[in-house]
């Protein structure tokens, strides 16, 4: 009898391991073990005031493009254009910037725009998969800012330099922030967004027009990475050829961390970029204060990215990404 | 006493089987005699599947003891199961489809021979096989060549080359023809000659009154009868699995069709499979069937009004105005609404919960300002739930909870959301309980009552005989012929699905008696 009960208590406990409830908390639990660790390991200095700044400025962009990304993964397809498109942005913005401020910012977010919807229209126009598009386009914009770099860095006017003030970034941040969160809690376009995710064809039959749905993701998902880019320029004032390197790792790594299953799907939740992109930062500032070299970071970030995608990956959603 | 247990080749005793507090198997006995075939039946969600993932292995059972031949046996799983002479063959088959017959036969224990795969002696083996089984195989073609109900053969030929003593089939005969049927009970009758017992799951009376020497009913997980099928009859086995006696199958047609308000006019689909050149009008509260082989073009004709499928020429025309959809959205504007034949690929949002599958079609009625009202959108889905009779804990719970009786009245409700005036129906009984299937009769005729048109496809003959007022037969892409359901008979229908079988090439045939 007692091996019965005690059994059946090892079911429910695998069943609670590897159920929904656990995986929502799972980041959660995460997040406090990795600041408690990084406590620890750096002896408190990563919660000084100090580190805390430095720790957010590190957010603000990530979390501008987290949210676009968000919404191709609810999709269940993927991007890998993120960084390019930032490099390219950044480049075009501080160009701009030169002329007016505001023009720079359109033109950021339009060109932004327009490499979402090159992407889009590959992928749904001639049907593949964004996974396949995306690392093309990203290769391709990649060389487009190298162009533009090679020579010498291009600079930005002061004038936006001298936007460089926490409360912008951070009302430009909250305020992505809210409108995402309303358009994917509250408005018909969240939810056609979680019907193509969940089952194309269903969301096809039920009058979802899906392709417009995913090439009009696909475009303010580039918007936005448009927008960070403003945002990346205020604070480094000038753009080189590794702008916005490896950033679409950064933004899978973060999203993943934050618990949001690496095959996407209409699974995912809101949470899942906050919590992922500020146990990223907590992660990397953490692994600079204790002075790790830059590769070794790299190396430890891996591992744990490994780690969690295997922890939070949706099994039953195993297919190709879209 | 002794001999008696002897031939019995599987005895399950008092298996138990608990989801949480949901108790899916209750006290289950079984027992299946050597060389002979138990027919296994009940309405979805009564716990056969269950049953049977419990005796593979794949779910531990809670409580009872299984005994194979004599011996207690608890399998880990599937392989563990057909090591020791238990195969099942499932309703969708698990093959590679890009390797040929040999290679799946012999997957996972290739013979060997110095290091490498002995070709000549799978040869040699597989023959020896087939031919012990009296069938014919081409032994080296990729399985995609295959049809169906050859891959099931080979399927079956895989579990007996195991040495096999029971084989479990579930629901083999769901894609069959009725030639292949006859072809796979007669490789049945052939298994049963040499001493090795069946398992047959399978919701079709037909067929288990024509194969099986015994049938047992489940129903809410508990085994209800078990009896030779020479001494039961159909209401009898309907009654055990629905627990009530059901004298109709079909609610009474008593719908008064008015005035033509729907009329496609020689309509033409531009991309494989064809339709060609397709006429014909329906009446306000009329219920339209469409019947027709598989392939026929019922689905795609379906799909062209619904402005899912790219139309080459021909016109619609509903309420004497033109209306050639070109997308689902403008065709769901208009008042229409296609329930589709593949539930899980096509209907469902399995990462849904029930509010999410009944709302999205009509999202922009549960507005409150410009946000959407969570409050509204459960109303409205506890509404349906209601209507429905759909059995579920509430608006929260999982799609994929639900049996799929219950799955298809949650998007029958989530169609009624938007109160539509032509309700096209693909299947709408397809795998779906006895029961279930009759509270969507009763609530087809209501709507055809109310003056709603319907347009319902079915491969079911008593279903399309037993609901509607008028059937469309098609034919190979074409319309055969427009018959009165109450001066037509089963002769007739066939006949008329066969009209232009020989005009396009090869053919499929599918008939459902």
């Amino acid at each position: 009898m007692e091996k019965k009960n005690k059994s059946n208590e090892q079911s429910k406990l695998r069943a609670f391991l590897t159920g929904d409830k656990f995986k929502a908390v799972l980041p959660l639990i995460g997040f406090v073990i990795i600041i408690v660790v990084m406590h620890i390991m750096t002896n408190g200095k990563i919660l000084t005031p100090k580190k805390l700044r430095l720790l957010f400025s590190q957010i603000y962009y990530p979390t501008i493009v987290a949210t676009g990304v968000f919404f191709i993964m609810t999709l269940g397809s993927i991007d890998f254009t993120e960084g390019s498109t930032l490099g390219v942005a950044s480049i075009v913005i501080s160009v701009l910037s030169f002329h007016s401020i505001p023009l720079a910012i359109i033109g950021g977010i339009l060109t932004g725009a327009a490499i979402g919807a090159l992407n889009g229209f590959f992928h749904v126009k001639f049907r593949l998969p964004s996974f396949i598009v995306t690392i093309c386009t990203m290769y391709l914009f990649r060389g487009v800012c190298a162009y533009f770099t090679t020579e010498s860095a291009v600079p930005a006017s002061n004038a936006i330099k001298a936007l460089d003030q926490d409360w912008l970034k951070i009302t430009i941040t909250l305020a992505v922030l809210t409108v995402a969160f309303f358009l994917f809690k509250f408005t018909r376009i969240g939810n056609d967004v979680k019907a193509v995710g969940s089952g194309e064809t269903a969301a096809r039959f039920s009058g979802v027009r899906t392709a417009r749905v995913k090439f009009l993701t696909f475009v303010c998902a580039g918007a936005l990475t448009g927008l960070a880019a403003f945002v990346n320029v205020i604070k480094v004032g000038s753009i080189t050829s590794t702008a916005g390197n490896q950033l679409e790792t950064q933004i899978l790594i973060s999203l993943v961390l934050g618990g949001l299953p690496i095959t996407g799907g209409a699974k995912v939740r809101f949470t899942n970029i906050i919590v992922g992109t500020l146990m990223y930062a907590v992660l990397n500032s953490g692994l600079s204060i204790l002075g790790y070299e830059p590769q070794v970071q790299q190396l430890i970030k891996g591992v744990v990215f490994l780690i969690f995608v295997a922890l939070t990956i949706d099994r039953k959603a195993l297919k190709v990404i879209k | 006493m002794a001999e008696q247990e002897a031939n019995i080749v599987l005895s399950i005793r008092d298996m138990c089987k608990s989801f949480g507090r949901n108790r899916v198997l209750d006290h289950i006995d079984l027992d299946v005699k050597r060389g002979s075939i138990m027919g296994l039946m009940g309405e979805n969600g009564a716990g056969k599947s269950t049953m049977m993932k419990c005796l593979f292995g794949t779910y531990q059972k809670d409580e009872g003891t299984i005994i194979l031949d004599g011996k207690e046996i608890n399998f880990s799983g599937p392989k563990m199961a057909l090591e020791n002479g238990i195969a099942m063959v499932h309703q969708e088959l698990n093959q590679c489809l890009e390797r040929n017959v040999l290679d799946n036969l012999f997957l996972g224990r290739y013979p060997m021979k110095r290091g490498v795969v002995d070709e000549a002696r799978m040869k040699t083996e597989a023959s020896e096989l087939f031919r012990r089984l009296d069938m014919t195989v081409n032994l080296t073609a990729p399985m995609k060549t295959m049809s169906v109900s050859a891959r099931q053969m080979v399927e079956i030929a895989k579990a007996v080359s195991y040495n096999a003593k029971l084989i479990v089939l579930d629901e083999p005969t769901s894609s069959l023809t009725v030639k292949e049927v006859a072809k796979l009970f007669e490789m049945m009758r052939n298994l049963k000659e040499q001493g090795i017992s069946l398992v047959y799951i399978s919701h079709k009376m037909d067929e288990i009154f024509e194969i099986c020497d015994e049938v047992s009913v489940l129903r809410d997980g508990k085994m209800v009868l078990t009896r030779e099928t020479k001494k039961t009859n159909m209401n009898e086995l309907i009654a055990a699995m629905v627990g009530r006696t059901l004298d109709n199958r079909f609610p009474p047609v008593d719908n008064h069709p008015g005035e033509t308000v729907l009329s496609v006019q020689n309509l033409s689909t531009k991309f494989e499979p064809k339709l060609l050149d397709i006429s014909f009008d329906v009446r306000k509260g009329e219920i339209f069937g469409l019947y027709g082989l598989v392939g026929a073009g019922r689905t795609e004709l379906l799909e062209t009004m619904f402005g899912v499928r790219t139309r080459a020429a021909g016109r619609v025309y509903f309420n004497g105005r033109l209306i050639n959809f070109n997308n689902s959205r403008e065709a769901m504007d208009h008042g229409f609404a296609m329930i589709t034949e593949e539930r899980k690929a096509t209907g469902l949002f399995l990462e849904g919960d029930l509010t999410f599958n009944t709302t999205i079609t009509n999202l922009s009625h549960y507005m409150t300002g410009i946000a959407l009202s969570k409050e509204k959108m459960v109303k409205a889905t506890a509404n349906e739930i209601n209507v429905m009779h759909t059995k579920c804990m509430g608006p929260t719970d999982a799609i994929t909870a639900l049996s799929g009786g219950n799955q298809q009245k949650v998007i029958f409700g989530k169609w009624l959301e938007r109160a539509p005036e032509v309700f096209l129906m693909d299947e709408p009984t397809r795998g779906i309980d006895v029961g279930a299937k009759y509270e969507i009769y009763e609530l087809i005729i209501k709507m055809a009552k109310m003056g709603k048109t319907i347009i319902v496809v079915s491969s079911e003959m008593p279903e399309i005989l037993g609901i509607t007022n008028r059937i469309g037969v098609m034919s190979n892409g074409r319309l055969a012929g427009i018959v009165n359901t109450k001066e037509t008979d089963q002769e007739e229908l066939l006949r008329l699905s066969a009209k232009y079988l020989w005009i396009g090439g090869e053919m499929t045939w599918k008939i459902r008696m």
